[in-house]
């Protein structure tokens, strides 16, 4: 590993140094985080778990509340933190300790999991995919359809390199003798690795609600009640199926249900937070779903539609104007019906009835949840979580982005739910404030 | 390219797991009926499940996983505007 050599005006020893910042979680926060202090001049290195950096953002379909498309504003910001010359990425990397040195540095130590594919030698011409013959669920596409036990994620992954799946590898071997780049190597290892750096940024992002707690909806038993998520990948270009479907039979839906509040402001499953995404993203899909479906009518079960960033309520009003149904509601309960429509069951709030409605497709809109399994990596040193487990601010008016440990910095939604504009708006907080420490350790 | 060397190597000291053999092998049979069904013509995900006998939302991961690997194509609605019809896609020379 290349090694900064000079003393700084404080004594410490910057040979030592691996990276100035160690950003971990290459979604919008950590790249935005990332690029900003690579601009200043500060050698960053991402680490990133998945295969691919972009978090959620890279699998969106559209963004409200301009409703541009998601992959074309991501993929530029994902190959500029690929490319620039400042920052170095590990995918399919973890980090599993993060100690304070007496110097103030930070030892990491990091599991770089392999690919069993050689990284350099890749092309990504998808060759050795091709040839495979296991089909299992493609977790990129939400398990809609299927993908090869050696796979690229996705056409805009970066880094586009190859992976195979270990565990549902049958080692026939068809992939090695195919590659024509000899990228494939079976014998290649996970590795630790030992680090020091300045600084840290956490940007680990966020987990998403999972909806089979809520056995009344269906989800998992009901085939045509589907996660936003996955309507998300339906409505994307690169989306799993022809067109917008329902899972269970193919069929073009007509007479779509949202579910607000799915997992979010719910105290019985011990979130009572608002998600603060759910209404516009559901407000967004709606308006999508008329464009790709214009003769399908679109519902809103809704216990307060909360459109209070720039452009939100106006972007609302545009759904009420191309006919999406809004109904203050809470929904009791869906049941399916032999044709695989479903039946909701609710309390309509303007007349204080109990009503059912038919649909023929229910998309439950689900909570945010944090990801606090970055905390326990922390030794010797306690990351405060907040009442909720999101990384607590210490000063959440003032300096959002510093947390309860000196010189780590906090980035996007690992902090609380948050859209991509304040995740982007945290991720320069986070970025501003590691550069003031870094100056002041200089 | 062209050697199973570094294959061969892994597989002294890993077997290949059961459960994957077990989901290939039913990932095939499901292909295979998929594809006799279609070879009768145009067909919707219901009209290939009552065919085959498979569940229509089995048919419909496997059928667009065979669609995504470029086996199978839509050729657009059927009369009702309700469901696509699907066709194999012929083989590259
Ligand atoms: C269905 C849906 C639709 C949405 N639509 C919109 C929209 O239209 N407009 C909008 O503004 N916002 C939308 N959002 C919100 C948007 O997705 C988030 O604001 C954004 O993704 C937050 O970025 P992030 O980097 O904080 O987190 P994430 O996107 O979650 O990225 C976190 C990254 O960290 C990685 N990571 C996690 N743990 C570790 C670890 N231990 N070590 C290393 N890496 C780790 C993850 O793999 C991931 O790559 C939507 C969200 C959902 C769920
Ligand atoms: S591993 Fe080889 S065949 Fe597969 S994408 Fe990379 S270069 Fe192509
Ligand atoms: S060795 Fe594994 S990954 Fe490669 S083609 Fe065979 S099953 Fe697929």
């Amino acid at each position: 590993m290349k090694k900064i050599v000079e003393q700084n005006q404080a004594g410490m020893d910057e040979s030592l140094i691996d990276y100035d910042v160690l950003v971990i979680g290459g979604g919008i926060a950590g790249d935005e985080a990332a690029l900003k202090l690579a601009d200043v001049g500060y050698k960053i290195l991402i680490v990133e778990k998945d295969l691919s950096i972009g978090g959620r953002m890279i699998l969106l379909s559209k963004v409200f509340p301009t409703l541009d498309c998601s992959a074309c504003i991501t993929t530029p910001k994902v190959s500029e933190t690929a490319r620039h010359r400042n920052i170095s990425i590990f995918t399919k990397t973890e980090v599993k300790s993060i100690t304070r040195r007496q110097d103030n540095f930070f030892d990491i130590t990091i599991l770089k999991r392999t690919r069993y594919v050689l990284e350099t030698l890749c092309t990504g011409c998808k060759e050795c995919e091709d040839v495979c013959p296991i089909l299992i669920p493609d977790e990129y596409q939400y398990n809609q359809v299927a993908r090869k036990a050696v796979f690229i994620p996705f056409s805009i992954a970066q880094p586009r390199i190859a992976n195979i799946d270990i565990d549902n590898c049958i080692l026939c071997g068809l992939c090695e003798k195919k590659c024509p780049s000899d990228a494939i190597d079976f014998t290649l290892v996970d590795t630790y690795e030992h680090l020091v750096v300045k600084s840290v940024v956490l940007a680990t992002g966020f987990r998403l609600f999972n909806p089979t707690v809520l056995s009344r909806y269906g989800y998992g038993r009901y085939k045509n009640v589907m996660t936003a998520m996955e309507m998300e990948r339906q409505l994307a270009p690169t989306r799993p199926y022809n067109s917008v479907l329902r899972p269970k039979d193919g069929k073009m839906p007509d007479n779509i249900a949202y579910l607000l509040c799915v997992g979010s402001r719910d105290q019985t499953v011990g979130n009572p937070i608002c998600s603060q995404i759910c209404c516009m993203y559901s407000t967004k899909q709606a308006q999508l779903l008329l464009g790709a479906l214009p003769m399908a009518d679109v519902t809103v079960y809704y216990l307060h539609v909360r459109a209070f960033g720039k452009g939100f309520c106006e972007f609302y009003n545009q759904a009420l104007s191309m006919g999406v149904n809004y109904i203050k509601a809470k929904v009791a309960s869906v049941r399916e019906k032999e044709n695989g429509n479903l039946i909701l069951r609710y309390e309509d709030f303007s007349t204080g009835q109990v009503e059912e409605q038919e649909h023929d497709l229910v998309v439950l809109a689900t909570g945010i949840l944090a990801n606090a399994e970055i905390e326990s990596v922390f030794k010797g040193e306690k990351l405060e979580l907040d009442p909720y487990e999101f990384v607590r601010q210490k000063d959440m008016l003032t300096n959002p982005a510093i947390t309860s440990i000196s010189g780590v910095f906090a980035a996007g939604t690992v902090t609380g739910p948050m859209d991509i504009p304040d995740t982007i708006l945290s991720a320069g907080a986070a970025a501003a404030e590691a550069t003031a420490y870094l100056k002041k350790l200089s | 390219m062209g050697t199973t060397k570094t294959t061969k190597i892994l597989r002294e000291t890993r077997k290949p797991p059961e459960k994957a053999l077990e989901n290939r092998k039913l990932f095939t049979e499901r292909q295979k009926l998929i594809t006799n069904s279609l070879a009768n013509g145009l067909q919707s995900i219901p009209d290939i499940a009552k065919e085959s006998g498979l569940e229509p939302e089995v048919v419909t991961y496997v059928m667009m996983s065979m669609r995504k690997y470029g086996e199978v194509t839509e050729i657009g609605p059927d009369e009702m505007n309700e469901y696509f019809l699907y066709q194999l896609k012929p083989k590259n020379p």
